[in-house]
């Protein structure tokens, strides 16, 4: 709530100072106003169309609490790093592509940052003169106008923290869906490699395939050197059959499962890493500018390096980690919260 | 007939509303909110992920976490509206003033002083009666982040007065407030207008709430009262009854909280006047009398050791300060009291204007080290230095009762209590021990010694078994006590009632069992079972205080929550309680033997929700009559079981507008709460009927 209502306080005041060349010049101090007042119908001339040329664009769901929340602190974070004039327009049932056309103007300078799944759909129809930078959402739209920035946290910090609590385990099972896409896949496995980890992935295609494959890996598993990676993906891995015989049976042989969804934690998986969303934004306003000047050298499809920490105190108890006081402070979020 | 054609007319209104709602926007939504709802989980961990919420330890007890979104979904503006969600506690009233009395596990008195009420951890009960104060009408909740409760005994960690339970009201951090203005009106003259507004300056955060309530009398009637059996009696017909209970109240407040790297201060203002008398001091209707009570806080605290990883202390330096000033008429004009073989006549009824002020000074340390390999071991010391002063009353009659020919200032040693001062140190120790995997043994005890009644020692211990990934089992113990409030220690120069300083503290022993389930996909149940006894409570005699019977007491609370999709949450309660003078089959009467709460919260569309919840309280046996206290026995020896139903709408329009319609007491039920321990109604204590409130809040 905080945080969603310092957005509000932020955004404003960021429109403010970056629409008004005024604020601009107060801030730089006296010696600037000779300059203002020398230059003053020159200003008045260029200012607006020079504004209007390097604005950043953002385009963003208009969703209710606590939706909404995830989205004002990825805007909270551009508003925060961005240089130029920001305007952000939200998107509702009527937004399409003529209306965004007409709302954010031609070809821009900057990128336009799109935010989630709607804004993702409505970027893709327009023609290449146009440069995005999309995120909050898993699926990409791979096109040459296009940085994506994927929601999914990074496999490598997952490893890592993974072998900073266990440094014993060198494998880690992860059954993907017939929807993951292989982009992730391969980033998974990639990174598992250069971590010293053995993915040992599997695939399946129903919530069946998937639960006998779980079974399987549960009744063999090595519980010293090997885990359990939970992507949550509704067509192999569902909360009513999977999860609770995976975890008890965890619970019974002391495996280490780890997940990307923070309700699994709070239920009773290890750990979770998940979204930064302000640092997500600071980000998008950074790749923004390096498009806009050529400089960005960066992969057009990237997981998300911003992220948060969650653990469950209770399930690392009953793993027998030890965890102090000064580590415990350096998670985001400690479950159980009751 | 009537409850259909109200739901009929309820159902109505809703169709109205629907079409206001743009439901076309929430398929276009759906993908996004899908989506996050895939990523988090679940739409709730979405609010724990992006929110301020800060883990806090808490000591394993039965607890009831309520949050901002809890009392914005309920469409509540009193505390009191909001705590019959937890499982055992029901809240009923004093007839004098209306004064809240919350009643956990069937423990009650005739004032709420046996539980611990803190705000933001710092203890806020007056030194004269151990409440909140005469003019308490529940605390106003537009600047509160959540409400803690315990129900047990809690004097292993926060010393006297955590009794039957503690509630402890969490107001937002600068962090968590935005601009805002709220504006309610509603049933029976109410007209709030409340509102915060961040603040930020030289790299301190800031924020700063206020709050004005203020409600005119709900208009239920009582029909007989003190005055109509006098009446009776001596042949007059002066009584107001039948008549209006007097329920009328206003509240300002005002909240300001800083915070600079380790510290932060933290500052309240609550003044609640003009609270109407409610049945009258003395159970007859008294249609002049009001009450006031200010309270003035300020907590100052620091954290150290931040940084390291096995030390964490906290210093905290508190004061609370009260104001309290009242008038009642006691007996109306004309009264004929008989007072021995004689009858005196009051032309201008029996009136009195009680005033006094309070100060209270609190220190508290506290370390806590986790060096030691399975243990966290905490100890702290603190003093509590306090006295009650400047009490004074104007009357018009004398320490007989006898009429005086004018208005009398009885103070200093006259007065109804004289200067009073009151030292308590104490130290504790906590130690939670992981003593094998997946078992904790939490034991803590504490020393209490105070200047005036001497000292106390208070263990509590808590063995808690993570059986499964998503079973735990629970055995609690705790002892606890409740310090003699001045009043009934000191109390003088009053012709019904003086003082005993010769008391003990109460006692209490509690043992209980509980067991709580997480289940998948998303549901909670938990079960409570207690047996508890009683010692030395304090109960007034023919014309004093004594330590008088011990009560036992055992019951059970069940309750469960079901997330039955991100739209809709429903919750529910059982809580079942006994109890009995020790030692014999006499039922301690008043409390409720059973209560049931049902709560559905549903999201409608993006921009409405709807919380509908219901609340029943079971029928309640009286206890037996008291002759030191009036003349009249009651009318009845059970008072009807009673349902109140709660509606509250929300309305949000783009993110920065919500209006929001509550009724509470849907139905229009009768709902009767007993005088039962001072016996001062001979029908008892009827609460407000229907109530509709309107909201509107903007943020800016």
């Amino acid at each position: 709530m905080g945080s969603n209502d310092l957005s509000y306080k932020e955004r404003d005041r960021r429109l403010f100072d970056c629409s008004s060349m005024t604020g601009l010049f107060a801030r730089k101090g006296c010696k600037l106003l000779f300059c203002f007042v020398t230059f003053l119908p020159l200003v008045c001339a260029v200012s607006p169309a020079w504004a209007e040329k390097t604005k950043t664009v953002v385009w963003y769901p208009e969703l209710t609490k606590p939706y909404s929340n995830v989205f004002d602190e990825i805007l909270l974070g551009i508003l925060s790093n961005s240089k130029a004039p920001t305007v952000t327009i939200p998107l509702d049932a009527g937004s399409s592509v003529t209306t965004l056309r007409y709302q954010s103007g031609e070809p821009l300078i900057n990128p336009v940052i799109v935010l989630g799944q709607q804004a993702i759909q409505l970027a893709g129809k327009f023609d290449q003169s146009y440069r995005f930078v999309a995120g909050a959402t898993y699926h990409p739209l791979i096109q040459d106008n296009f940085v994506f920035i994927s929601y999914h946290p990074s496999p490598k910090y997952v490893y890592r923290h993974l072998k900073l609590l266990f440094p014993d385990i060198v494998s880690l099972y992860v059954v993907f869906g017939p929807t993951s896409n292989q982009w992730l896949k391969s980033v998974a496995l990639e990174e598992a490699q250069a971590e010293g980890i053995n993915l040992k992935h599997f695939e399946a295609h129903s919530l069946r395939e998937s639960a006998q494959i779980i079974r399987g890996i549960t009744q063999g598993i090595d519980a010293e050197r090997e885990a359990v990676w939970i992507i949550p993906d509704q067509s192999v891995i569902d909360d009513k059959v999977i999860v609770p015989y995976l975890l008890s049976e965890a619970w019974k042989k002391n495996v280490v499962v780890i997940s990307n969804s923070l309700a699994h934690v709070d239920r009773g998986m290890l750990f979770a890493l998940y979204p930064d969303n302000v640092r997500l934004g600071e980000k998008m306003a950074d790749i923004s500018r390096q498009i806009a000047s050529d400089r960005y050298k960066g992969p057009k499809v990237q997981a998300l390096d911003e992220l948060k920490y969650a653990i469950n105190v209770r399930t690392a108890k009953h793993l027998g980690l030890e965890l102090d006081q000064a580590r415990l402070k350096r998670y985001d979020l400690v479950f159980p919260q009751r | 007939m009537r409850t259909t054609y109200l739901i009929r007319r309820a159902v109505r209104l809703i169709c109205l509303l629907l079409p206001l709602t743009g439901a076309v926007a929430a398929s276009v939504e759906a993908n996004d909110k899908q989506f996050l709802e895939q990523a988090y989980g679940e739409s709730r961990y979405i609010t724990i992920a992006t929110g301020n919420q800060q883990s806090i330890y808490r000591a394993p007890a039965a607890a009831t976490i309520i949050t901002a979104e809890d009392i914005s979904s309920l469409g509540a503006t009193t505390l009191t509206e909001v705590l019959e969600i937890v499982p055992g506690l029901h809240v009923t009233y004093s007839s004098t003033n209306m004064n809240p009395i919350y009643e956990i596990r069937g423990i009650t008195a005739q004032v709420n002083r046996k539980v611990l009420m803190l705000l933001d951890g710092l203890p806020i009960s007056q030194y004269y009666l151990a409440d909140q104060g005469r003019a308490d009408r529940g605390f106003p909740l537009h600047a509160v982040q959540r409400i803690e409760i315990i129900r047990g005994p809690g004097s292993a960690l926060h010393g006297a007065d955590a009794f039957s339970g503690v509630i402890n009201i969490v107001t937002k951090s600068a962090r968590e407030i935005n601009s805002r203005l709220n504006l309610k009106m509603g049933s029976f003259g109410r007209n709030a207008l409340n509102g915060s507004l961040p603040l930020e300056f030289a790299g301190l955060r800031g924020a700063v709430s206020f709050g004005y309530d203020a409600v005119g009398s709900a208009g239920e009637q009582i029909k007989k009262d003190q005055q109509s059996v006098l009446d009776q009696l001596v042949g007059t017909n002066v009584s107001l009854a039948p008549g209006e209970l007097n329920d009328e109240m206003k509240a300002l407040d005002l909240h300001v909280n800083f915070a600079f790297n380790d510290w932060s201060l933290k500052a309240s203002y609550l003044d609640q006047f003009d609270v109407g008398t409610g049945a009258g001091l003395a159970g007859s209707l008294d249609s002049e009398g009001l009450s006031s009570t200010t309270r003035y806080t300020a907590q100052l605290s620091k954290s150290f050791f931040l940084d390291q990883p096995t030390l964490e202390s906290h210093l905290q330096l508190s004061y609370v300060g009260y104001t309290e000033e009242s008038s009642f008429l006691i007996a109306p004009k004309g009264v004929i009291i008989p007072l021995g073989a004689e009858q005196y006549f009051y032309p201008d009824g029996l009136y009195t204007e009680p005033g006094f002020k309070e100060s209270h000074l609190f220190s508290d340390f506290n370390i806590t080290y986790l060096g030691w390999s399975k243990h966290k071991f905490m100890v702290g010391v603190g003093v509590e230095k306090g006295e009650l002063f400047d009490a004074v009353e104007v009357r018009n009659y004398d320490n007989e009762l006898l009429p005086l020919p004018a208005l009398t200032v009885f103070e200093k040693e006259q007065a109804f209590i004289e200067d009073e001062a009151r030292i308590n140190r104490y130290v504790f120790l906590q130690d939670e021990w992981n003593f094998l995997p997946d078992w904790v043994l939490t034991s803590g005890i504490r020393a209490d010694n105070y200047s005036d009644f001497g000292s106390t020692v208070n263990p509590r211990l808590a063995l808690v078994w993570h059986m499964d990934y998503d079973f735990t089992a629970k055995v609690l113990y705790g002892k606890a006590f409740r310090a003699p409030s001045f009043g009934e220690l000191y109390l003088k120069n009053n012709p019904v009632l003086v003082g005993n300083e010769d008391l003990d503290p109460e006692e209490m022993e509690m043992l209980e069992f509980g067991v709580s389930y997480l289940g998948l996909p998303f549901y909670e149940v938990a079960l409570n079972i207690f047996y508890y006894q009683t010692d030395k409570l304090i109960q007034e005699t023919e014309n004093s205080t004594a330590n008088l019977n011990s009560n036992s007491g055992r019951g059970l609370e069940m309750e469960g929550t079901y997330y039955f999709s991100a739209r809709l949450l429903l919750k529910g309660n059982y809580a079942y309680q006994y109890s009995n003078v020790a030692d014999t089959a006499e039922t301690v009467g008043g409390t409720p033997r059973h209560q049931a709460y049902i709560r559905s919260d549903l999201k409608l569309n993006p921009k409405v929700s709807l919380n509908f919840d219901v609340n029943w309280i079971s029928s309640r046996s009286l206890i037996a009559f008291n002759p030191a206290y009036t003349v009249l026995p009651p009318k009845k020896d059970k008072l009807d079981a009673y349902a109140s139903a709660n509606f509250n709408i929300n309305y949000t329009y783009s993110s920065k507008y919500r209006i929001s319609l509550s009724v509470r007491n849907l139905f229009d039920n009768e709902r009767i709460e007993p005088t039962d321990l001072t016996k001062l109604l001979p029908n008892h204590l009827p609460l407000p009927g229907r109530t509709f409130v309107t909201s509107f809040s903007a943020i800016f």
